[in-house]
């Protein structure tokens, strides 16, 4: 990013590389897997770090910033919408209905209910799960993106665990 | 974080949900961010590169506000151009205050002096007139002098009797009291002499300087008037001698009877008389009209007859026509 700050242009397609799944999972599941919102929110969340390139501080590492700029922008997203929760729908998964052999439709069916099962979680425990898992963050760069201590973070993502296992018990492994 | 990780069931939802985990935003939304990052990155580069310029005009000393420095000189000049001409069209629209009435009356503390001047001295002729009676009644002879003064001919009678009552005076009284008497009246009437020629010679010298006021002794005699002025004050220097005093003051009496009275031939008043006709002049120009009209019946008594009322100044006549009547002119 200092290097873009710079005036690197490649070094952001560097970093974009790098980030832009992970970011774009963690807005789609925090959207209740709608990926035309997802797109333009995640468009957002880049435009703003281009704007924004010139103050940035590398106080912490670059995927916090990143992923609080997100959380930020999810939050203003939701107040906008304000009843973000009546949005989500259990029955708008996509079953793919073309899906091949036994194993894999199997794989498709576990993946499917993985993301029911998270969007069914509190919003908290969701942010939790899906920076952990997303992005890749300590509790500490959790903490610090959802503004609440360590201690509340791991809480947190213990209540989802025993949730999604509860959600997806007997949960089969994954061939 | 360790226990988390740890735990069985955690590497199980996270192995699943990492195999669910294969969305990416769609290409158009790759494209778009990376288009603008390039953008943005090359825009920089612009600005930064105009900056530079800038600066370096900076340096340069070059005027970057040109127009904006040349407006604000000219308006100035503008304004203050409307503002002076709106200020003397106003003052000359405006009408013009009309000035304060000026008096004209002015104050003639030569008057006053004068008056003084001339009380002092007729306490001093009263006093030697009752010093003359006294010496009369010890010396009859001296009794055949007039006792008064509008009894003597000519102007300077009241002045030359003095010199004929000394040459009598020498003649028959006793020298021890005689002398001082004589002595006493000489110095009086030389001090009333002299008093007089001062006022007077400065009253005279007053008066000729006006250019717009002539000589009242006549046309063309201005000349002559200064050298009567002139004499007089020659005359000053010889305060010994009595002869000089008695025509000294006959001079004076002329020049001021006829500086005073504004008549242009000389009148035939006693001294008596010219004072009192100032005295009424005085009270008439210090508005003591109640004292005036005593005083003009007395001098109405004194001097009846219609040379008196030619020697009395014309504006004064009128006021006694106007608040007094014409029986007090006649009296």
């Amino acid at each position: 990013m200092m290097s873009y700050q710079e005036g690197n242009a490649a070094a952001f397609d560097v970093l974009y590389v790098r980030h832009k799944g992970g970011l774009y999972r963690y807005v789609l599941r925090q959207l209740n897997n709608q990926p035309e919102i997802a797109n333009e929110i995640f468009q957002d969340i880049w435009m703003k770090l281009i704007k924004a390139r010139l103050r940035y501080q590398p106080s912490a590492k670059f995927s916090t910033y990143l992923y609080h700029m997100a959380h930020n922008r999810l939050v203003d997203y939701w107040r906008s919408e304000k009843n973000h929760k009546q949005h989500i729908s259990y029955e708008d998964t996509h079953e793919d209905e073309s899906a091949g052999p036994h194993n894999e439709l199997q794989q498709q069916q576990v993946q499917q209910e993985i993301k029911q099962a998270i969007a069914q979680l509190p919003e908290e425990q969701r942010s939790a799960i899906l920076l952990k898992e997303e992005g890749l963050l300590s509790l500490a760069e959790i903490a610090e993106i959802t503004g609440v201590n360590r201690e509340t973070v791991k809480s947190r993502l213990r209540y989802a665990l025993k949730r999604l296992q509860g959600i997806l018990h007997p949960l089969r492994p994954v061939q | 974080m360790k226990d988390i990780e740890q735990d069985k069931d955690y590497q199980n939802i996270h192995e699943a949900y990492q195999a669910s985990s294969d969305e990416l935003p769609a290409l158009s939304v790759d494209e778009s961010i990376l288009k603008a990052a390039h953008l943005a990155v090359e825009a920089d580069d612009e600005t930064d590169a105009l900056a530079l310029k800038r600066k370096h005009r900076n340096q340069s000393g070059v005027d970057t506000q040109p127009v904006k420095r040349a407006w604000y000189v000219p308006l100035s000049y503008v304004a203050m151009l409307v503002i002076s001409l709106s200020v003397v069209m106003k003052l000359a629209l405006e009408p013009e205050i009309s000035p304060m009435p000026v008096e004209t009356e002015f104050y003639e503390p030569e008057l006053i002096v004068k008056e003084q001047l001339k009380q002092k001295t007729q306490s001093g002729v009263e006093k030697s007139s009752s010093e003359k009676s006294e010496l009369n009644r010890s010396h009859p002879e001296i009794t055949s002098m007039p006792e008064s003064p509008a009894e003597a001919t000519g102007p300077a009678a009241g002045f030359a009797a003095p010199n004929s009552a000394k040459s009598e005076m020498k003649k028959s009284a006793p020298a021890s009291v005689a002398s001082q008497r004589e002595a006493g009246l000489e110095q009086a009437l030389m001090a009333r002499g002299r008093l007089e020629s001062e006022t007077l010679a400065k009253s005279k010298k007053r008066v000729l300087s006006q250019s717009t006021v002539k000589p009242v002794d006549g046309a063309g005699e201005e000349a002559s008037s200064l050298a009567d002025v002139e004499q007089l004050f020659s005359g000053e220097q010889d305060e010994d001698s009595s002869d000089n005093l008695s025509i000294n003051a006959s001079s004076i009496e002329k020049l001021y009877q006829s500086t005073a009275s504004g008549n242009a031939e000389t009148l035939n008043i006693s001294a008596d008389q010219q004072l009192l006709i100032d005295e009424l002049v005085l009270l008439f120009k210090n508005k003591q009209y109640e004292i005036l009209k005593e005083k003009l019946k007395l001098y109405r008594k004194n001097y009846p007859g219609v040379k008196a009322n030619e020697a009395l100044p014309r504006n004064l006549l009128d006021w006694e026509l106007n608040n007094m009547g014409k029986s007090s002119q006649k009296e």
